[in-house]
């Protein structure tokens, strides 16, 4: 089911059939069924989404698009904006299958960082991470600086001295980049390379720059919308508890998970949905940050056991179902009536962020000399946004009441572009680069003769 | 207790049932009740530490864990140990649960035709037709247990395992007949009975073929997607439609192993994971167990009495029928019926989709039905039938005090190589010439 593999009109055909099938199933049972928003909708809901995202991305194939993008549209055409096939109450019923795809994508992330890769790309991961950061928050903000009167609504009131704190709270949000588009075209290429590499260690990096960098602004940017408050240091200090505690517990769940390996090693998957589950309700309890600890404790699985690529394997083989249901589902929350409002200041907003990662991943390429597939195609990863990005708009949105909302309907209208366009781009860059790899074997590959008794 | 700590406690059991996969046929009591029982204890009406709305929270995945345990026994209908059971195997085991479905269902029928137990007539039928359901099925896990756990082999106990295979065809397939009788109020489409019971086939068949079709060339990856999906699908779907769900998955599971190249395969993938889904889903049927209705209203009590009299009665009757059909049954003397009364996973599935889609009277009597029986056969059955095998010849009496160390702690050797050989011999003698055997590969 990967780009590699070569299918006939046939199959094709199959696919098609099939998902016209799953598509008149869930019409009948929509249309004819009582009770949209009882526990049988969400079961429904959540199968449709599993086989529609599935076979659209098989669909979609041919045009050498990511099957992450199959998802989201097979959600988006489900979903409550336009065949209203699943509910508004099905889509949010589903969330909990994102803290476990969270969870996996933070333990896969951490296991995807090798300390001998890091180190070796270390000048090329700090200059990049710099000169993005630096020209994204720059660049970003003063487009939605000089956008805002004209263009944003919520905007065109405020003083200057609130116009700029919030062109800087957006343009944090706009170097922010999306660890689950990553691991979901990762998972789907299976890819190896310079590429991959840079990418990994530079998404999940910029996850814990973006955060801190977060803290800070919402620290500048209150007392320039409310004359009334005083630059506080104490979010940092909070900040500086949720990061270590995190790192701590993360570093201890590693050993634990190692040891587990190395002992047990059984039944991977009951303990990756009790990590999930349980373990993400515990970190929140605590106040500490569950991504960051699950990054930690899959980099310590990888980088302080020799339990890595057995663990990897283990969370590849679970994720492929949440994938498509996090990605099917997220396609289904877009907002697409808000988008249509919107589009001409989201695409000004995206369009300006995509052109400084262009031209900052070539700037910073240039300084830290990197191989030439990085200076080439460095950019094409870090378009896309999803879930996190998302997430910070939401702790803007609570932090700042007065126009958070309008905020983060924007920051949704511009994270729907990228989360389209960015894992298109990512997808282009692997095949071009040739980092994909072949595609996992076949069950029909696995089937071997059944013993017969004599 | 809060959500996740109870999801938590059902992961845990999930753990503990999949570490059993393989080696753990005879861990534990052959029908699972324990977990009933412990359920029970910390549901709402013994500690109380899981509430009836956590437990209403949970209904979704307890429609799924039931689904799936049925289109696993679809997906291994008509198979033992990966060989296929004979043709005469097959209609017996139908047969005996037919007729101890409806000894049970009549029984039940005619007293709440004579004594009013508070239900109107549609709530009375559905409650007769469900008890008789829930009542037909001997459990194959009982006799695979005396199996394992004291090495029996021979024609009768593999004649059992077969009549036990077959014989979950008859609750589910009238699961789905009840459920048709009543599908759910609001439903913007009306059919006659027949109608919903063919729309129920017809959806079962259909997602079984659209999951063949998504499992070709299908990466291995993949495959967990496909089933996954196409079962949610379908258990969604039954459930609007107040249709059957276990029927549905049932069907589902026929219709995939029928249509699918690679059903060894799956087979192979999808058995182990039997286990790590029925603990839960005997905790959680352990908790939704509510004995009120029937403690409130003795004429209830009295009648989950006669369910399990009507059982003991048609299982005995079954068990001449076995005898006159299969030679090799004739071993086994005239108590034969006795061990058919082992009950287990499918009929506690099946009491469990009633107490979900028929809340209140029905549904309680209905699981207390089903979980009596699970009682029931472990108390006489178990025993009755490791007596039997043993004057049968099948179980070598071992030394008092060799038996007892090995009855303590060691798992016997599973019934795979040499005792499937003479499963294998023993269905070739009991099945009529002609039945079908698995093509070899």
């Amino acid at each position: 089911m990967s780009a590699q593999t070569a299918k006939g009109i046939r199959t094709r055909a199959y696919d098609a059939l099939s998902l016209a099938i799953v598509f008149a199933l869930l019409w009948f049972s929509t249309t004819l069924g009582p009770g949209a928003q009882d526990a049988a909708s969400l079961v429904a809901g959540l199968g449709f989404l599993l086989l529609a995202g599935t076979l659209t991305s098989e669909l979609i194939e041919v045009l050498r698009v990511p099957h992450l993008t199959g998802y989201l549209v097979a959600g988006m055409v489900a979903g409550p904006h336009v065949l209203h096939l699943i509910s508004h109450e099905s889509v949010k019923r589903l969330e909990p299958v994102n803290t476990l795809t969270l969870a996996l994508i933070a333990l896969a992330g951490g296991c995807e960082l090798r300390v001998d890769a890091l180190r070796a790309g270390l000048r090329s991961l700090a200059v990049a991470m710099v000169v993005q950061s630096v020209l994204g928050l720059l660049v970003v903000g003063s487009v939605f600086m000089i956008a805002a009167p004209a263009m944003i609504p919520f905007a065109k009131d405020m003083p200057l001295a609130a116009v700029f704190g919030v062109a800087l709270l957006w343009g944090v949000l706009a170097i922010s980049r999306s660890p689950s588009a990553t691991l979901g075209v990762l998972s789907q290429t299976r890819a190896q390379g310079p590429l991959t590499t840079f990418t990994l260690g530079f998404v999940m990096s910029s996850d814990v720059v973006v955060v801190i960098l977060l803290a800070g602004a919402i620290g500048v940017a209150r007392p320039l919308m409310d004359p009334s408050a005083v630059l506080s240091l104490q979010a940092f200090g909070a900040l500086g508890h949720e990061i270590v505690g995190s790192v701590a517990v993360g570093t201890t769940l590693g050993l634990i998970l190692a040891v587990y390996l190395k002992l047990i090693g059984r039944q991977l998957l009951v303990v990756l949905i009790a990590l999930g589950f349980g373990a993400t309700e515990v970190l929140r309890y605590l106040h500490f940050d569950p991504v960051l600890a699950f990054l930690v404790a899959g980099f310590v699985v990888q980088n302080l056991s020799k339990q890595g690529d057995r663990f990897m394997h283990a969370i590849e083989g679970a994720s492929g179902v949440v994938y498509v249901v996090f990605f099917a589902s997220a396609g289904a929350h877009l907002d697409l009536p808000l988008l249509k409002d919107l589009w001409p200041v989201a695409l000004l907003l995206a369009g300006s962020r995509a052109l400084v990662t262009f031209g900052a991943a070539k700037l910073s390429s240039r300084i830290a000399n990197d191989p030439p597939r990085i200076r080439t195609w460095g950019w094409a990863p870090l378009i896309s946004q999803a879930g996190l990005t998302l997430g910070l708009s939401a702790v803007i949105a609570r932090e700042f009441p007065a126009f958070g909302e309008s905020f983060r309907a924007l920051a949704i209208a511009t994270v729907a572009m990228n989360e389209v366009a960015g894992p298109i781009f990512f997808k282009l860059a692997l095949d071009r680069t040739e980092e994909s790899r072949g595609h996992a074997p076949a069950l029909a590959e696995a089937d071997e003769p059944e013993p017969r008794a004599p | 207790m809060s959500a996740i700590a109870l999801l938590m406690g059902l992961l845990v059991l999930s753990y503990l049932g999949s570490l059993l996969v393989g080696t753990g046929k005879t861990r534990g009591l052959a029908s699972g009740i324990e977990f009933i029982g412990l359920g029970f204890a910390v549901g709402p009406h013994a500690l109380g530490l899981v509430e009836r709305p956590m437990i209403t929270e949970f209904e979704p995945i307890v429609q799924v864990a039931l689904g799936w345990l049925a289109f696993v026994v679809g997906l291994d209908f008509g198979r033992v140990e990966g060989r296929r059971v004979g043709t005469t195997s097959t209609a017996l085991g139908i047969a005996c649960a037919v007729i101890t479905g409806l000894f049970v269902a009549v029984a039940v029928y005619v007293m709440l035709e004579l004594v009013p137990v508070g239900l109107g007539r549609a709530s009375g039928v559905i409650l007769a037709a469900g008890a008789g359901a829930i009542g037909a099925e001997t459990a194959r896990n009982a006799v695979e247990w005396v199996q394992g756990r004291w090495g029996a082999k021979g024609p009768v106990s593999s004649l059992l395992v077969d009549i036990g295979a077959a014989d979950d065809l008859a609750p589910l397939v009238a699961a789905g007949a009840i459920f048709a009788v009543a599908p759910s109020p609001g439903v913007a489409l009306s059919l006659p009975a027949w109608g919903w019971f063919g729309a129920a086939v017809a959806l079962g068949a259909l997602l079984g073929t659209v999951t063949a079709l998504l499992l070709r060339g299908a990466e291995d990856d993949a495959v967990w997607g496909a089933l996954i999906g196409t079962l949610l699908l379908g258990v969604g779907v039954a459930a609007r439609f107040g249709l059957s769900t276990i029927f549905v998955t049932f069907v589902m599971g026929i219709a995939l192993a029928a249509a699918s190249p690679s059903r060894r395969a799956l087979r192979k993938i999808v058995n182990p994971t039997e286990r790590a889904v029925l603990y839960p889903m005997l905790l959680l049927a352990g908790a939704r167990l509510d004995p009120r209705p029937v403690l409130e209203n003795r004429m209830l009590l009295a009648l989950v009495a006669l369910v399990l009299l009507a059982r003991i009665f048609g299982k005995i009757v079954s068990g001449f029928v076995v005898r006159a059909a299969a030679p090799a049954a004739r071993p086994a003397g005239a108590w034969l019926g006795i061990v058919l009364l082992s009950s287990g996973p499918v009929s506690t599935a099946c009491g469990f989709v009633f107490a979900l889609r028929f809340p209140g009277p029905v549904g309680d009597t209905l699981l207390l039905c089903a979980v009596a029986s699970a009682v029931l056969g472990e108390l006489v059955s178990t025993l009755s039938l490791k007596a039997m095998l043993t004057e049968a010849g099948e179980i070598v009496a071992a030394p008092a005090s060799s038996g007892a160390v090995r009855g303590a702690s060691v798992p016997p050797p599973p019934p795979s190589s040499s005792s499937g050989v003479a499963m294998a011999d023993a269905a070739d003698a009991a099945d009529a010439p002609g039945d079908e055997k698995e093509p070899v590969a």
